[in-house]
């Protein structure tokens, strides 16, 4: 009897388990690299996204008035979002990824940096006295109002914070007659008072205990009085003010820049903002400089009392065109004349729906 | 004792080359479908990119307080342009205001108004910044009413019909 | 005498479990491709289709209609007062005259085919519309589809949502459907 012995097991056996763990291990490997690729790649699509979504509503705000949308941002739950405005343009993305968007015509007024599953969007119009554009608030849920004082527009707030057809658009907003006692809500990242008082904050005052031992950049405050709001913020435990800047504005119901000057935590975003408007503003009051011109020729302005309501129109709207300019040129200086003439033109547009002649607006 | 020689082993490592070169070969494969398909997929995207700018552009035009309707202090009609603050707009449009302001919000685009009814031969070009290397473009049409204020006949005026074409380029 | 070491020979089971594995892994990839392939990307279309839909039918029910006549040369008259009178009087015979023709001849007849074929016609898009009163729906007061055609057993519909019209005899309702 002969025996054959094989080594052939012996180099089969071995090479077959290298092959497989070499084979193995390389696939294993791919998909690693895929799925490690995908994920980077699914963050920067996610933040670009949402910057496409923020400017598609900016630009779905233009076409309804007091729109309120809810944006999902839950894969961005570990990013910050940050907003910033310099020299008329608002810069805003992802901190530290993706390509940042940069807006120079739609004024958004925004908190500096935000961290939430969720982003609530506002738009009003602004009016000087025709609708100069839409103003765009962005907020979250984590950030909480505090509102002190008995005027209408606490009341207003309150009824707004809530939407009526967006059952998620739900602003956090509390009323609260003693602000020292307050005492902040669990889960809130950022905390601002709106003081309709003029007197609850004050420079150098003390920030309510409650608050104090949050970091500085979570803390903000405005004050409104007088036709202007002075922008606050905390340092240790006092508060300090960045400054009083005049509200341009008509007034009334859900006045744009009231809530401009609410959402904005920084006096320079709400500055930076309003300078857009007024940019705007130049030139939608040269298209109306050019339609008063046509108008006061037209064959429906020479009926009645038109001619006599007219004749003071083209002057006026000139003036308003010049205003507008040097307002937008060099903010705020220049602007306080804008309200006036904006209160003429609209009183003379009245008159001319009141005489059945063809308005201006 | 007495060790047999095969060719088996030899015959097992031409094999198991045959193997692998089956195996880099179907890789190659999935690799060359994976980039081909990125691409087409790119291309798509590309097209659904300028199919929105073109929605959201025109959307933009039609709400724009330059050239909307309006009701004095209730809110503005929609889909709706006042005529004499589009002529307005077009003739501020020739000067600076284009490339300083409004290409912000149109980018290369052409803005045509067509009026259908009374007048049809009556058409406005309102924004013209065409791209002369363009790669692609799209034509989005919205219909509009057009309002005439100095046409004013009794307490309304003259409301015509037409749409605007947004022309846009990538 | 040779025997070969071993017992059973494995190793075709494993083979067969390596090209299992294999196939497992390819369908996966596949599997991940159509995710993006079946992905449905209509959702701008439908934005445009619907807009165009509302902003077609918002726009002409504001037109003011030329050349209409009642006892006397007429200065203002809009598409909605001649759709209200085409309700009121839907057999001619009384009420608004325009170029000869009574309120609803004159829209399905001149207005109408002049306001929608010089807008969607002119998009080449396919679309149906329809007037009627909600009381009595059956036939409609007015009845138009596209020259590329209707949107009977079309695919992606799309409405304009309904625009009611108070007219003596009830409630006007019109629709424009626009569809691929």
């Amino acid at each position: 009897m002969v025996r054959i012995f094989s080594q052939r097991g012996q180099l089969d056996l071995p090479f077959n388990w290298i092959y497989v763990l070499i084979a193995g291990g390389v696939i294993l490997l791919f998909f690693v690299g895929v799925v490690v690729k995908q994920k980077d790649v699914a963050t920067q699509q996610l933040g670009t996204d949402v910057n496409q979504i923020l400017s598609s509503i900016a630009t779905a705000a233009a076409a309804a008035e007091s729109t309120k949308v809810v944006v999902e941002t839950s894969g961005l739950a570990d990013e910050t979002l940050y907003f910033e405005c310099r020299n008329a343009q608002t810069e805003y993305g992802i901190k530290s990824k993706g390509s940042p968007v940069t807006d120079p015509i739609i004024p958004i007024f925004a908190p500096a940096e935000i961290n939430s599953k969720e982003l609530l969007l506002w738009s009003l119009p602004y009016f000087l006295p025709y609708k100069v554009t839409d103003f765009l608030y962005i907020t979250s849920p984590t950030i909480q109002y505090i509102l002190v004082g008995n005027d209408a527009r606490v009341q207003e707030f309150l009824k707004e914070s809530k939407s009526s057809e967006q059952a998620k658009f739900v602003l956090s907003v509390t009323k609260t007659a003693d602000l020292a006692s307050f005492s902040p809500q669990k889960g809130k990242q950022s905390f601002r008072i709106i003081d309709y008082t003029g007197l609850a904050v004050q420079p150098g005052g003390i920030v309510p205990a409650g608050l104090q031992k949050l970091e500085n950049r979570q803390v903000s405050a405005v004050t409104f009085s007088g036709g202007a709001a002075t922008f606050f913020v905390k340092k240790g435990t006092a508060w300090q003010s960045e400054g009083t800047t005049i509200l341009f504005s008509l007034g009334g119901d859900l006045d744009a820049v009231h809530y401009a000057a609410v959402f904005s935590d920084h006096k320079d975003m709400f500055e930076c903002g309003m300078q857009k408007a007024f940019q705007r503003l130049k030139y939608v009051s040269d298209v109306y400089e050019k339609k008063g011109l046509a108008l006061e020729n037209s064959p429906g302005a020479q009926d009645g009392n038109c001619p006599v309501l007219f004749s003071g129109l083209p002057w006026l709207l000139l003036a308003h065109q010049g205003d507008s300019t040097l307002c937008s040129d060099f903010y705020p200086e220049n602007c306080v004349s804008l309200v006036q003439k904006s209160g003429e033109i609209r009183s003379l547009n009245q008159q001319l729906f009141s005489a059945n002649c063809p308005p201006l607006y | 004792m007495i060790i047999k020689k095969t060719k088996q082993g030899q015959i097992h490592i031409t094999e198991t080359i045959a193997v692998l070169f089956i195996f880099f070969v179907l890789l190659f494969f999935g690799l060359v479908f994976y980039y081909k398909y990125a691409d087409v997929s790119a291309k798509e995207q590309l097209a659904e990119n300028l199919e929105r700018r073109a929605v959201d552009s025109t959307t933009r035009f039609i709400f724009l307080p330059e050239v909307q309707c309006t009701q004095g202090e209730l809110p503005p009609f929609s889909y709706c342009l006042d005529l004499l603050k589009l002529n307005a707009f077009k003739d501020m449009l020739l000067g600076d205001a284009l490339d300083e302001y409004y290409f912000h919000l149109f980018s290369f685009a052409k803005i045509t108004i067509q009026e259908v009814y009374p007048d049809p031969t009556r058409s406005w070009v309102v924004y013209n910044k065409p791209k002369i290397d363009y790669s692609s473009k799209k034509i989005t049409y919205f219909s509009t009413a057009l309002e005439d204020t100095s046409v004013f006949g009794g307490t309304e005026p003259s409301i015509y019909f037409g749409y605007v074409a947004m022309e846009v380029y990538s | 005498m040779i025997s070969v070491s071993g017992g059973r020979n494995r190793k075709g089971q494993m083979e067969m479990i390596g090209l299992v594995v294999i196939v497992l892994l390819v369908t996966i990839a596949f599997l991940f491709l159509a995710q993006f392939a079946l992905r449905d990307n209509s959702d701008d279309q439908f934005f445009a289709r619907k807009q165009l839909a509302v902003s077609t039918l918002t726009a002409i029910s504001k037109t003011t209609v030329q050349n209409c006549e009642l006892d006397g040369p007429l200065e203002v008259l809009s598409v909605n007062d001649l759709l209200k009178d085409c309700a009121d009087n839907p057999e001619g015979g009384f009420g608004f005259l325009c170029q000869g023709k009574y309120s609803c001849a004159y829209l399905q007849e001149n207005l109408f085919p002049i306001l929608f074929g010089g807008s969607l016609d002119t998009f080449k898009r396919r679309y149906e519309f329809v007037s009627f009163i909600i009381q009595n729906p059956d036939p409609p007061l007015l009845f138009l589809t596209g020259k590329n055609g209707g949107c009977q057993g079309r695919k992606n519909v799309d409405t304009s949502g309904d625009f009611p019209l108070n007219a003596g005899v009830g409630v006007i309702e019109s629709r424009l459907l626009i569809c691929d």
